[in-house]
Parts: structure tokens; C-alpha cells; sequence
């Protein structure tokens, strides 16, 4: 998968898991949910650490620093370069 | 905030005249009281489906409608202006 | 304590800038009902929650609003990437510009800096959860 693939998939699936988890929150005992939300964590784990391994760190005291302290490189999140194009009517 | 147990809302609930098994389900509800509905789980959507609508479960999904708070607005309620 | 991971939660990709649209959107980074409001609101009355899901619910929440005034933030900082003086002028946001350049500056559509006094933390569990309510029904 190229960049803008794993940032997607990442980005889709790091959503699930936070969706699920605040699911969780107020349904604790969901079994099926908390199923799923391994599942989905564990996919998400798989991504990333393809992105990491190619694009550098997303996290700043967890990432491996592969590339020197490449954490500091541009382009951040808030600049558009960084971000992928999302289908419009893909709700 | 006490949740229902289920989706039913205070309303719908022990009027008196419910049948017996909705009425073993439900709980009276306390007077001068906002209660949220408990939400059943439902099979989450894909993955790109769930972050382009925001959320995981379809039944959340409520897209901001344009103008929908203007339509609203537009509508009056008074008969007797006809 | 809080982790940050570099990217968005949502991505966003504005490639045509537009004065009056940041002008408008943001109301919802600095605004009453906006993001820094929601996030401080819940950040805030967590504390007081009782039930382990309501402390869950209030600090995850919180934390999800934090990814969301990170992106209001971003569609401002984009919108205003590269306007001219006409641009501006034109969309009224000089007196924006003359306080602030083209920074994003917590504050809502009509230039009201944020203030705390657009959250309530009472102390009390559901007194909070009424005002969660009411806030983030504001635009229902």
C-alpha cells in the first residue's frame, strides 16, 4: 500500500477503535463489542506499523526513531499535503 | 443520569396499561427526570463507511441537513392568520 | 496524560482559501459550542463523575474533542493559507487580521475571545451530564 493507502486504512480503523471504545464505556460487559474492538486494534497495529516503518513516527515517545529524530519533519498534520482526499458521498 | 433498560422511553413505559412482558422490561421512571436511551448493540459498518459518516453504527448516523434549521423556523404554528 | 499521534482524525485537504468561511467556522474552534469549550467542559466535570463509565465516558470523550479542535484549528489555518489584503477586507475579517494576522486565535465568529464561562463543572454527576447534554445538543 502507498502512503495515502495505509493513512486511510489507519485513520478508518483508528476510528473504529475509538467509536467502540466509547461504546464500551457505557456497555462494559458487550462481549461481542469488546470482540470486535480487539479485532479492529489489531489490524490497526498491522498498519501502522507498515506507515511508521515507511513515513516516520506518529508518536513521539513510542515510535522507533528509525530515520534520526525525523518526528520533527514536515508536513504535520494541519498542513494539506499531509492529508489524503476522502470520495465525497462515501457516507 | 439512570438509564432505561432498553429502548423504550419513559413515555412508552408502564402506563398502566402495558402488557406484562413490557412492563418487566421497564422501569418507572422518577418525576422532573431526562433519561437517555440505552443503545442495543448493532453491527458496526465498515471501516471507511464508519469515518466518512462519523460514526461506527449506522443508527447514529445524522448528517447536518443544510437549512433544515430554517425549514423549521419557516413553519407557523397559528391557524387563525389563514 | 495524553498521547498525540501526527495525523488528523479526520483528514482535511482545503486547497481554495476563503476569508469568509474561516470567518465563520471559527465559531466552532473558540465558539460557545465549540471544541475548546467541549473538550475543557468534559476535561473539567470528569472529576466530579461517581461510575467508573461515567469517568470513562467524560475523560475519552474529552480527549476526542481535543482531535476535533485540532482539526477545526487546521480548517482555519487552511482556509486563510495565502489571502490577499482584498480577500480580507472583503469577507470582514480585518479586525480579525489586525489582532491576530492570519494566526488562529481562540475566539468565536463575532471576534468574542473564549472564555471559561461558556462551560459549567457543578460538582455534581448528573447536573454535569444535564449541561453535556444541553451543550452538544446546541446545534441539534
Amino acid at each position: 500500500m502507498n502512503r495515502d493507502e495505509l493513512l486511510k486504512s489507519l485513520s478508518s480503523l483508528d476510528f473504529m477503535a475509538v467509536d467502540l471504545g466509547l461504546y464500551l464505556n457505557t456497555h462494559p460487559d458487550d462481549c461481542e463489542a469488546v470482540d470486535e474492538y480487539n479485532c479492529i486494534i489489531k489490524a490497526a497495529d498491522k498498519v501502522r506499523m507498515k506507515y511508521e516503518e515507511e513515513y516516520g513516527p506518529l508518536c513521539s515517545f513510542r515510535s522507533y526513531a528509525r530515520d534520526g529524530w525525523s518526528w520533527i519533519d514536515n508536513p504535520w498534520p494541519w498542513n494539506a499535503c499531509f492529508n489524503v482526499n476522502i470520495e465525497k458521498g462515501a457516507c | 443520569m439512570e438509564m432505561l433498560l432498553n429502548n423504550l422511553s419513559a413515555a412508552d413505559c408502564c402506563s398502566g396499561k402495558s402488557e406484562p412482558e413490557k412492563k418487566s422490561r421497564c422501569r418507572k421512571g422518577n418525576l422532573a427526570q431526562a433519561y437517555v436511551p440505552m443503545q442495543m448493540w448493532t453491527e458496526p459498518m465498515e471501516a471507511m463507511t464508519s469515518l466518512a459518516c462519523g460514526t461506527v453504527f449506522g443508527e447514529l448516523v445524522m448528517p447536518y441537513v443544510k437549512g433544515s434549521s430554517l425549514e423549521r423556523n419557516k413553519r407557523e404554528v397559528c391557524n387563525h392568520e389563514s | 496524560m495524553w498521547i498525540y499521534e501526527k495525523k488528523l482524525e479526520y483528514p482535511i485537504k482545503i486547497t481554495k482559501p476563503d476569508a469568509r468561511m474561516a470567518k465563520i467556522i471559527i465559531e466552532q474552534y473558540g465558539g460557545g459550542d465549540g471544541e475548546l469549550g467541549a473538550t475543557l467542559r468534559y476535561l473539567s466535570q470528569k472529576f466530579s463523575m461517581v461510575t467508573p463509565q461515567a469517568k470513562a465516558t467524560l475523560n475519552d470523550i474529552a480527549t476526542e474533542e481535543m482531535a476535533h479542535l485540532e482539526m477545526v484549528g487546521t480548517m482555519v489555518h487552511q482556509l486563510t493559507r495565502g489571502l490577499t489584503e482584498e480577500q480580507i477586507k472583503a469577507a470582514g475579517l480585518d479586525p480579525y487580521y489586525v489582532a491576530h494576522g492570519l494566526g488562529v486565535y481562540p475566539s468565536d465568529a463575532a471576534g468574542v475571545p473564549f472564555t471559561a464561562a461558556y462551560i459549567q463543572s457543578k460538582g455534581d454527576p448528573i447536573t454535569d451530564l444535564y449541561e453535556d447534554m444541553a451543550a452538544d445538543g446546541a446545534i441539534a
